[in-house]
């Protein structure tokens, strides 16, 4: 089927999404293009601000589309940008005789004619709703023209410097008014924190949800949102958690709260990366440009496996989107320090309206990629700075050590940084064992050292408990281990949860 | 590891745990030093979490242990991954309906050529597994059995490669009838044996459906304990028992339904009753008389040639009068077919007014399933036949011809339905349809790719281009599904 200019403008949700695609359609920003030879669908993974590419698909037959973005504009303009290119430039758009997994596992999934229906209903509400239509620059209300976001886009914006020391005064004056309502927000915490060590953690649990929510609240007000989102999921965490291990849980990430609280007041007498996750902990973020113009920030290049993919939505309605990464051992190569290492690429998005947002890579993937940590004292966050596809199933990346070594390797990490939440785990020569009644657990080979697995996991382990000598990879977070992947004689199993 | 040990003692740690769990205003905190003890109620929280975090791990006590319980090895080879990802993409169809089609459909393609599925999926497809007609495996028995019940030990029959004789108790009820109706058409007094071997010990629900396998071979050797039935104390074993006997030549039943029957049929033949008026039995077995299925269904006997022989008639004859009834059409087919006279049976459907193959199909359905495979396909295939299959959801030929086949439809007749004007039609209401009657169409286009034999899958598959909606990508997906599956084996070959 012939796409044309015409029907892209009829799909554009707005003005401004055309205008946004039209400055997406540099080559540079899509290191993939590609299209079914017949001519079918087209696809391509453009680099955004997040922490990795946004996939988009596109039908051609019937206009359906996705993209793995957050945007709340359907179409987004990513597959505006896409269908752009594809009318301009179909030379750029690789022939493949099949689809990638991902595209077909969309095609598989599809719902019926909801996408195209969706997307003509919201063109025709825009051009419907006088009041609510964007007026384009030169054009009519409501009026969406592809050639006027072409010259939006091309045309560069006035400097003005005057008015760009005026906005660095700003910052200045709006980050020191932050830092005093942090202060103030977690002098409140600790008033907070005392007095549920003075009433007794047995007293705080039934109140436990009520409690939160209103420390959160404070939190947010303060401007902690990472502390506050933190707070804010503690009870579901807790009652999520098997009966006997609530106390310990409690203790734990009260007092870690109280730990960081002190940390903050200290932070400048912290190391560096501590201080780093310190201030992250609190809600003090770093944006993806500051960290790629970080000459310091520690960069790994390598081949990197997808270990797993997890999507949380959190108390506070943003959804958690974690990938977790694995470097390869080289196998041509000697060892290095960074052979098993591991990465998360996190980013969020609003659970309402970002709902499209899904993840771009599926678990077993990989890819070369230069990733560039955020500073810490135990670096694991990282953005992907570039990245290439890799077919095929690589080297598993199993450890030389067991489940006793990996596990004071969370101590040592802890010892490093006492406010990390969950901790990737390699391990060899473990077996999972479901012990019906007795819970699920991750047991050395010699028997004398087990942790124990997530109830939630325990269906979808069943097909390997008993298996022995397994490596493993997963999450241990001071209570409960996930496991993400693991290799197995019946071939690796991958935690899709 | 204990980082705390430096700090305070283990009897300040308990004593401390203890404070922070009844709180400090009744339990005072242990008195502590330095620089904790200037921190106060922060620093004391902060070294209790660590104390926490540090904790030496208890060592596991391997002698009191649970068990560990573990699925049983897969039995065949398992899918390659392709084949698998083709698998699971055909499991991720939105509809609910569709994928247990679609599931039912692709268990027995995979079954037929002895491949398993891959345990690591079974949690996916726990909400399907028990659409898979043809029995489950070892490996799958177990997940359901295991994952249902949290308590639940391994049950020693889930282990068994194979049900025999001897073991045949230790599965669940599903296993058992599926054991019992392949004893019966190997050795039918072997299997009424077992039966009767502790046969008040199962619940009645469960003895009504072990009794109903003895329709598979039924014979004179059956009366006598299914008239012993007649007199149990649940009313759906003396049901199924009565129902039995109407097959049983010589019991009381039998001879009362072979005469209605006949009588029908006699009056037919010479005009009457007047035209209208259809077959019903006089005294149904089923609540529900009025539907021709149950009408058919209650025919447990005759046989086809005592009809003859009562009517006077060659049996040759008797299947080429026309009788101006679908229903009689049906019940004489099924009266042929339990006698084994597939020869008659393709005639009786052809001199029948509507030469209804689907409904002939069905209604035959479970003696015929029976049958070695090739004979069921080849009866099954000749009805079908008789009349083009009607595609819309207004009729119910798709859906009784996917339900009953169970496996594609012979080349030429697939040929011939693909080149029909029905099929050109149908293929062009599901790309135009778009009010409520495009989920029927849907759910007939999935039915259809299920009846379509691998080497006809790329013209179908073609066709379906045709319909841009995505309600055709099930059927879609299912051909390339088995394209997958025909690349396999032939790598394997």
């Amino acid at each position: 089927m012939a796409l044309a200019l015409e029907q892209i403008e009829q799909m554009a949700p707005d003005q401004a999404s055309l205008s946004a695609a039209a400055g997406l359609r540099k080559p540079a920003k899509w290191p993939l293009l590609a299209q079914l030879a017949d001519g079918a669908l087209i696809w391509g993974e453009c680099q955004g601000s997040g922490s990795a590419p946004y996939r988009t698909v596109a039908s051609l037959t019937d206009l359906g589309y996705k993209c793995t973005c957050p945007s709340r504009k359907s179409p987004c303009k990513h597959v505006l940008a896409l269908m752009w290119q594809f009318v301009e430039s179909p030379a750029r758009f690789e022939a493949a005789a099949s689809s990638p997994d991902w595209v077909r596992d969309w095609f598989a999934r599809r719902k019926g004619k909801a996408g195209t229906a969706a997307a003509e209903a919201k063109t025709t509400v825009a051009a419907g709703e006088g009041g609510a239509i964007p007026v384009a620059r030169g054009g009519k209300p409501g009026e969406k023209s592809i050639l006027l976001s072409a010259v939006e886009a091309g045309t560069p914006a006035a400097r003005d410097e005057k008015a760009e020391a005026r906005a660095a005064r700003q910052r200045e004056r709006l980050k020191a008014e932050r830092e005093a309502a942090v202060a103030a927000g977690l002098d409140e915490l600790e008033r907070w924190l005392s007095d549920q060590a003075s009433s007794g953690f047995a007293a705080f649990v039934p109140v436990a949800h009520e409690q939160c929510r209103l420390a959160a609240r404070r939190l947010v007000d303060a401007k902690a949102p990472a502390l506050a989102a933190s707070v804010d999921a503690l009870p579901s965490e807790l009652f999520a958690l098997p009966e006997d291990l609530r106390a310990d849980y409690v203790v734990d990430r009260l007092g870690t709260i109280a730990l960081l609280i002190s940390a903050h007041r200290r932070v400048d007498r912290l190391p560096t990366e501590l201080a780093q996750d310190v201030r992250r902990a609190i809600g003090w973020s770093l944006k993806r440009d500051e960290l790629l113009a970080d000459p310091e920030a520690v960069r790994v290049k390598g081949t990197w496996l997808v270990a797993a993919t997890r999507d949380e939505v959190q108390p506070d309605k943003l959804r958690r989107l974690e990938t977790w990464l694995v470097r390869e051992p080289d196998v041509n190569r000697a060892a290095t320090a960074d052979d098993h290492r591991f990465a998360l690429l996190l980013d969020f998005v609003p659970a309402m309206g970002g709902g499209g947002a899904s993840f771009p890579y599926t678990p077993g993937e990989r890819f070369t990629a230069e990733l560039a940590y955020y500073p810490s004292a135990t670096p694991m966050r990282a953005i992907l700075v570039e990245r290439s596809i890799l077919e095929g199933q690589g080297v598993w990346p199993a450890p030389a050590s067991g489940l006793a070594d990996a596990y004071d390797g969370y101590l040592q990490a802890v010892a490093r940084n006492p406010f990390i939440g969950e901790w990737p785990t390699a391990a060899k020569g473990v077996t999972i064992e479901e012990r019906g009644a007795g819970g699920i657990w991750l047991a050395d080979g010699a028997g004398g050292f087990e942790l124990r697995i997530a109830p939630k996991q325990a269906q979808a382990l069943l097909p390997l408990s008993g298996m022995a000598n397994l490596p493993v990879i997963g999450l241990w977070n001071g209570r409960l281990f996930t496991v993400l992947a693991a290799e197995t004689p019946l071939g690796r199993w991958w935690w899709e949860g | 590891m204990t980082a705390h040990a430096a700090m305070i003692s283990d009897a300040q740690a308990v004593q401390l745990r203890q404070s922070l769990t009844l709180g400090t205003a009744r339990a005072a905190l242990p008195p502590l030093e330095g620089t904790i003890a200037a921190g106060g109620t922060l620093s004391a929280l902060a070294i209790a979490a660590m104390t926490v975090r540090f904790a030496a791990r208890p060592v596991p006590d391997a002698a009191n242990r649970p068990a560990v319980r573990r699925l049983p090895e897969p039995i065949g080879p398992l899918m390659s991954e392709n084949l698998r990802a083709s698998f699971l993409r055909l499991m991720r169809v939105r509809d609910a309906e569709s994928r247990a089609t679609l599931f039912a459909a692709a268990m027995s393609r995979l079954a037929a050529r002895g491949l398993s599925l891959h345990p690591f999926d079974l949690p996916a497809l726990s909400g399907v597994l028990h659409f898979a007609r043809s029995g489950l495996g070892p490996v799958e028995r177990a997940y359901l059995m295991l994952s249902g019940d949290q308590s639940a030990s391994i049950s020693p029959g889930l282990y068994y490669t194979e049900i025999t004789s001897g073991n045949w108790r230790e599965f669940g009820k599903t296993e058992r009838i599926a054991f019992l109706r392949t004893l019966r058409s190997r050795d039918p007094d072997a299997a009424r044996a077992l039966l009767e071997t502790d046969f008040n010990t199962d619940p009645a629900a469960t003895r009504a459906e072990l009794v109903e396998t003895l329709h598979v071979g039924l014979g004179e050797a059956d009366r006598p304990f299914l008239e012993t039935l007649a007199q149990d104390r649940a009313a759906s074993v003396r049901k199924t028992a009565d129902l039995l006997l109407r097959g049983v030549r010589g019991s009381e039943p039998y001879n009362a339904q072979l005469s209605e029957l006949t009588d029908y049929i006699s009056q037919k033949m010479n005009g009457t009753p007047k035209k209208g008026r259809d077959f019903r039995w006089g005294s149904p077995v089923s609540a529900t008389e009025d539907s021709t299925a149950a009408i058919i269904r209650d025919a447990r006997g005759p046989f086809f040639s005592d009809v003859a022989v009562h009517l006077d008639l060659a049996p040759e004859t008797l299947a080429s009068v026309e009788l101006g009834s679908d229903v009689i059409s049906a019940i004489l087919i099924r009266a042929a077919a339990v006698e084994g006279l597939r020869e008659y049976i393709l005639s009786l459907g052809m001199h029948s007014p509507e030469h209804d193959g689907p409904l002939f199909l069905s209604a035959i359905a479970d003696v015929i399933d029976d049958w070695p495979h090739q004979e069921r396909l080849a009866v099954a295939r000749q009805l079908l036949s008789l009349k083009p299959l009607r595609l819309s959801p207004q009729h119910k030929d798709i859906a009784y011809a996917a339900e009953n086949l169970r496996g594609p439809l012979a080349t030429d007749s697939a040929e011939a339905l693909l080149g029909s004007a029905e099929f050109t039609e149908f293929i062009e209401d599901c790309a135009s349809i778009e009010d409520h009657r495009r989920h029927g169409y849907c759910a007939n286009l999935i039915r259809l790719a299920t009846l379509i034999p691998p080497e006809l899958a790329t013209p179908f598959r073609v066709s379906l281009d045709k319909v841009v909606s995505p309600d055709a990508i099930g059927a879609q997906l299912f051909t390339d599904f088995q394209a997958a599956l025909a690349a396999e084996l032939n790598a394997c070959s």
